[in-house]
């Protein structure tokens, strides 16, 4: 078993949580802040989760993001390079629906599978590019770990504020 | 790179933001359920995503539990065989203290890393059945990232929590 056989069965695992935490949501619900002022809507982590993944895999694979490459941003109604969401202003930020998110989180992890496949044994060793501002050295195996633990935390975190809003209790209870 | 890298790196990044994330909580708001009645506390979402590390590391190594081999139970006042918890009882997991349920996480945890640092790859596809037979069984590939998931998403939701509790915004 390679590294990108672990990484893509825990991601589709989570991204099926995803999927079931996201049905049905309305635009409004996406919105909600049912944790209080400044905590984060289930639309935002939505995006956000999909954006981190799409910043990495980019690095990983010297790729453009698929965000720039397919003008998602034109359909999220947001410059290229979006706004950089604070406590006091992610309430803010217009999902526009659950389908469009989950579009473009597919879009995104369609072309991280393919980084990932394309990916030698030599290839986790080395070095992403630098970024803006500057951060510790990571390699492809950082950035990787870093995908799964950002991506699959922020699933958690919807499925949870999903029951706030739904208060639908365990799965499976 | 070997598997178990990725594996204990996933973990080990999850595991720098739980301990962030708990730093400094009491017992009561290891209990609290800021989220309203029935939803998970902070101390329970701990001891649950411990568990189940623990228990599939068994399952992955055919060894006993964390858990039963070094008497957890006791610490925790309850029985080798806990009560299943539902959303309506979920208030009631006494975690004692943060030392206490972050001790059992540890020492789990520790018990992870030294298992799935000497896996070798014939482990990995060894089929490994679950023990209640209404449950499929797995390879230990599977359960590897079982357990990233289902230890990962939990972390996430104790960090969502503290903030609900601290109201101390993003990193």
């Amino acid at each position: 078993m390679d590294n990108g056989a672990l990484f893509l069965n825990a991601l589709g695992r989570a991204d099926g949580t995803l999927k079931r935490a996201l049905e049905g949501l309305t635009r409004e619900e996406l919105m909600q802040q049912p944790a209080g002022p400044e905590s984060n809507p289930i639309g935002w982590l939505a995006w956000h989760l999909t954006r981190v993944q799409d910043g990495y895999g980019s690095r990983i694979a010297g790729a453009e993001q698929v965000w720039r490459s397919q003008k998602w941003y034109e359909k999220f109604g947001l410059e290229e390079t979006p706004p950089s969401y604070k406590p006091e202003t992610v309430g803010s930020f217009d999902p526009i629906s659950a389908e469009l998110l989950l579009a473009y989180y597919e879009a995104v992890k369609v072309a991280t599978v393919s980084h990932i496949a394309s990916l030698s044994p030599q290839s986790w060793e080395r070095h992403l590019p630098q970024t803006d501002p500057p951060r510790p050295p990571q390699t492809v195996a950082d950035g990787v770990a870093i995908i799964t633990s950002d991506n699959v935390q922020h699933i958690g975190q919807i499925a949870y504020v999903r029951g706030l809003i739904k208060g639908q209790g365990w799965y499976g209870v | 790179m070997d598997v178990q890298e990725l594996f204990l790196d996933s973990l080990a990044k999850a595991d720098g933001d739980l301990r962030r994330a708990v730093d400094g909580l009491s017992r009561d708001e290891l209990m609290a359920q800021p989220a309203g009645p029935r939803s998970n506390p902070i101390g329970w979402l701990l001891w649950h995503l411990t568990r189940t590390q623990d228990n599939l590391g068994s399952r992955a190594t055919g060894k006993a539990t964390v858990w039963a081999s070094q008497k957890w139970y006791e610490k925790f006042g309850l029985e080798e065989t806990p009560a299943s918890y539902k959303p309506d009882t979920v208030n009631t997991f006494d975690p004692k203290s943060l030392d206490i349920i972050m001790g059992f996480y540890d020492a789990v945890y520790a018990s992870t890393q030294e298992w799935a640092k000497v896996l070798k790859q014939a482990d990995f596809d060894r089929e490994s059945p679950a023990a209640n037979p209404n449950q499929p069984s797995r390879t230990v590939r599977e359960l590897l990232a079982i357990i990233v998931n289902d230890v990962v998403q939990h972390v996430g939701q104790v960090a969502f929590l503290r903030g609900m509790l601290r109201e101390q915004g993003w990193y």
